[in-house]
C-alpha cells in the first residue's frame, strides 16, 4: 500500500485582516471638512467592523460614499467588510478604487492580492503583488504574497527568493518562515528547509505549532530522517491528538524508523475513525506484521461495514500469522457463506492446505475458479494444490484449461510441463516448457525449468526442438540462457548420431553462452561434456 | 580436449560447489587420464554430495515442489 506524505495546508494570507486595518489607519492624513467626513465614517465603521457588526460597517461605509466621500481608506475598509461577509466582487471593486485613488501605493494592491489568492486566482494574485512589490520594494507584505502566491502556482525557486527577502525584514515571523520552509520542501531544497525551520523554532500557539511541527516531520521524512520525523509528527499529534492525518503519519515515520516495529509504543489512534481510516492503518500495520495493532483497526471495520472484503481478508490473514488459523479459517467461513467470494476463497484454500485440510482446500480452490473464471491466479493455484499432492492427471487438465484462457501465461505452461514431468511424459514436459520460454524468455524460473529436463529427455528427441530454440536464440543474441538451450539441444541431438555427430555449432553455442555469461554454471557443465565427447 | 573439458567441470565446481554432477564428470575423465588418485577423490567427493543431495530432496519431499514452490511466491506474470 503506498502512502503518501501528510499533506501541509498552505497556510491562507492571514495578513489581509491585520495589516488592512493598520494601514486603512495610518494612511490618512486628513485636513478638508470632507476629509473630516471621511474620518468620522471610518472610525464609526472601523469600530463596527471592531466589534464584529460587519454588515453594518459596510452600511455606513456605502452611506459617506454616497455622501460624496472618496477616501482610499475608506474604499479599503470596505473592501474589508465586503471581502468578510463574501461578497467578493464587491470587495475587489472596492480594493481596485484604492488602486485608483492611491496608485502608487502597495495597499491597494497588497488587500487585492490577498482577495483574489483567498479566491484560488493565484496567477491574479501574483500579478497583485508584484505591482505591490514594485512600488514598494521593501514592503513585507507584498513579498509574503507575492512569494505565496507563486509558490501556489507551483514557482517554487521564485518564490522562495522573494520569501526569503521578506523573512530579512522579518525574521522570526511565523507565517513568513513557514510559507518560506514549505516553498523549499515543495523545491526539493530539504536541508535548506530544514534550516529554516530550525531558525524559525516551534510557535507558543497550538495551531501554528501543529502546523510546524507537522511540517518540521514531513520534511524530516523526506529526509529518510525518520526517527526525526516521528518525534516531530509525535509532538503535533500530542497537540492535535484528532487529527487522522497527523496520526498516520506518526505511525508510518514509527515504522520506517524502527528495525523491530512491533515493540514500538504508539499512542493511541483519534476517536471516531471512519472505515477506510481504520482500513488503512490496520493494513499499514499488517504489512509490516504488527498484527496486535492491525487486528483492532480491522476489526473496527467490520462492525461498520461487515461485509468489507479487504478488511475480512486481511484480517483472516492476520489472525492466521497470530497463530490463530482455526479462527481465521472461521471467519472466512463465516463470511463466504453470506457473502461468496473468489479471492476468499482463494485465501481460504491456501489456510485449509497449510492447516492439513487438503480436500477442503481443492474445493475452496475450485470454487474461486468457478466464481472467478477470468483470474489467472486461482487456476494456478489450483492446479499447483493438486501437483503438491501428487494427483497429476487433475493438476494438467487445470492447466491446460488454464493455458486455454490465459495462452500468454508463462506459468500455465510450467504447470503442466511439471505435470506431465511428474508422470515421466519428458517429451511433453520438454515442449510445454519450451512454450513457456517462448512467452517468457527472461524469466529465470522458466529457464530453471527447462534446464530440469534436458537430462531426462532422450537425446534424439530434442531433434524436434530444435527449430524453435533456434528462433529463440536469433531473437534473443545476447542471451546466455537461451544461446545455451539451443546449444545444449544441439549437443544432445547430434551427440545421438554416434560417429557422425557435428559438434562445431553446438560448441561455438555453448562457447558463446559462457562468454555471455561467464558464471553460468550448467553451460560450463555442458561444454566440458562436449569436449569430452570431442577427444 | 581433455584438459579443456577438466577446466569447465573445474569452473562449475567453484560456480556451483554443492552440485554433485561435475565431480562425477572428473572423477571419470580423470580416470581415463589414468590419474587415478584425482579420480578417487572427485568421486569420493561425488559421493558426498549426491548424499547430501538425496537427504535435500527427501525433505523437500519431491523435484517437483522444488521448482513449484518458488513459482507461487513470485509468480511471473
Amino acid at each position: 500500500m503506498k502512502l503518501s506524505f501528510l499533506s501541509i495546508q498552505r497556510g491562507t494570507l492571514l495578513v489581509a485582516l491585520s495589516f488592512l486595518l493598520v494601514c486603512a489607519a495610518t494612511v490618512r492624513s486628513l485636513a478638508s471638512p470632507q476629509a473630516t467626513d471621511a474620518q468620522a465614517a471610518f472610525n464609526q465603521a472601523l469600530g463596527l467592523l471592531q466589534a464584529g457588526k460587519t454588515a453594518d460597517a459596510l452600511t455606513s461605509i456605502d452611506n459617506a460614499i454616497a455622501a460624496g466621500a472618496r477616501d482610499p481608506s475608506l474604499y479599503n475598509l470596505k473592501g474589508l467588510a465586503a471581502g468578510e461577509l463574501g461578497h467578493a466582487q464587491e470587495a475587489e471593486e472596492s480594493f481596485r478604487t484604492v488602486i485608483r485613488l492611491q496608485p502608487n501605493a502597495a495597499m491597494g494592491y497588497n488587500n487585492l492580492g490577498v482577495l483574489l489568492a483567498k479566491l484560488g486566482r493565484n496567477r491574479e494574485a501574483a500579478t497583485a503583488f508584484h505591482e505591490a512589490h514594485t512600488r514598494e520594494p521593501q514592503n513585507f507584505n507584498a513579498l509574503l504574497g507575492l512569494g505565496t502566491s507563486l509558490a501556489a502556482l507551483q514557482k517554487y525557486d521564485e518564490a522562495a527568493g522573494y520569501l526569503q527577502k521578506a523573512w530579512n525584514l522579518h525574521p522570526g515571523d511565523f507565517q513568513c518562515g513557514y510559507e518560506w520552509a514549505h516553498t523549499l520542501l515543495e523545491a526539493k531544497q530539504l536541508s535548506a528547509a530544514k534550516k529554516v525551520l530550525d531558525q524559525l523554532g516551534a510557535p507558543q500557539e497550538p495551531d501554528s505549532a501543529v502546523k510546524y511541527y507537522s511540517l518540521s516531520g514531513v520534511v524530516a521524512e523526506r529526509m529518510n530522517e525518520f526517527a526525526s520525523a516521528a518525534k516531530s509528527y509525535g509532538q503535533a499529534y500530542a497537540l492535535n491528538p484528532s487529527s487522522y492525518d497527523i496520526y498516520l503519519a506518526l505511525v508510518r515515520a514509527t515504522l520506517s524508523m524502527d528495525p523491530e516495529p512491533g515493540k514500538t509504543t504508539l499512542p493511541a489512534p483519534p476517536e471516531g475513525l471512519s472505515p477506510s481510516q481504520n482500513l488503512a492503518l490496520g493494513l499499514l500495520f499488517a504489512s509490516r506484521d504488527i498484527f496486535d495493532q492491525a487486528i483492532p483497526r480491522l476489526q473496527a471495520v467490520l462492525q461498520t461495514d461487515p461485509s468489507n472484503e479487504v478488511a475480512i481478508l486481511n484480517l483472516a490473514l492476520a489472525e492466521k500469522s497470530t497463530g490463530k488459523s482455526s479462527d481465521a479459517i472461521d471467519r472466512l467461513h463465516r463470511a463466504l457463506a453470506s457473502h461468496p467470494s473468489a479471492v476468499l476463497y482463494n485465501t481460504l484454500g491456501g489456510m485449509e492446505e497449510g492447516s492439513g485440510h487438503y480436500v477442503e482446500a481443492v474445493q475452496s480452490y475450485q470454487r474461486a475458479v468457478e466464481l472467478d473464471p477470468t483470474n489467472e491466479q486461482y487456476y494456478f493455484d489450483l492446479g499447483l494444490e493438486y501437483l503438491i499432492h501428487f494427483t497429476f492427471g487433475p493438476a494438467a487438465e487445470v492447466y491446460r484449461v488454464g493455458i486455454q484462457k490465459f495462452p500468454t501465461s508463462s506459468r500455465q505452461y510450467l504447470g503442466l510441463g511439471f505435470s506431465h514431468y511428474a508422470v515421466r511424459e519428458y517429451r511433453q514436459a520438454a515442449d510445454a516448457f519450451t512454450t513457456a520460454l517462448e512467452l517468457d524468455p527472461d524469466s529465470p524460473a522458466v529457464f530453471r525449468a527447462w534446464d530440469s529436463v534436458l537430462d531426462s529427455l532422450s537425446p534424439n528427441d530434442w531433434q524436434e526442438f530444435l527449430p524453435r530454440l533456434d528462433r529463440l536464440a536469433a531473437a534473443h543474441p545476447q542471451s546466455a540462457e537461451l544461446t545455451f538451450c539451443l546449444g545444449a539441444a544441439l549437443f544432445r541431438s547430434e551427440f545421438a548420431k554416434g560417429q557422425k555427430a557435428a559438434l562445431d555449432r553446438s560448441q561455438t553455442l555453448l562457447e558463446k553462452s559462457v562468454r555471455l555469461r561467464p558464471d553460468f554454471p550448467a553451460a560450463h557443465l555442458e561444454l566440458g561434456a562436449l569436449y569430452a565427447a570431442r577427444r | 580436449m581433455n584438459q579443456k573439458a577438466v577446466d569447465e567441470y573445474l569452473e562449475v565446481t567453484r560456480l556451483d560447489p554443492k552440485s554433485a554432477v561435475p565431480h562425477y564428470r572428473l572423477g571419470q575423465l580423470y580416470r581415463e587420464m589414468n590419474k587415478l588418485d584425482l579420480a578417487t577423490t572427485e568421486l569420493t567427493r561425488y559421493q558426498e554430495l549426491a548424499r547430501l543431495h538425496q537427504e535435500e530432496l527427501k525433505r523437500n519431499r519431491s523435484t517437483i515442489q522444488q521448482f513449484i514452490i518458488p513459482q507461487t511466491a513470485k509468480p511471473d506474470n
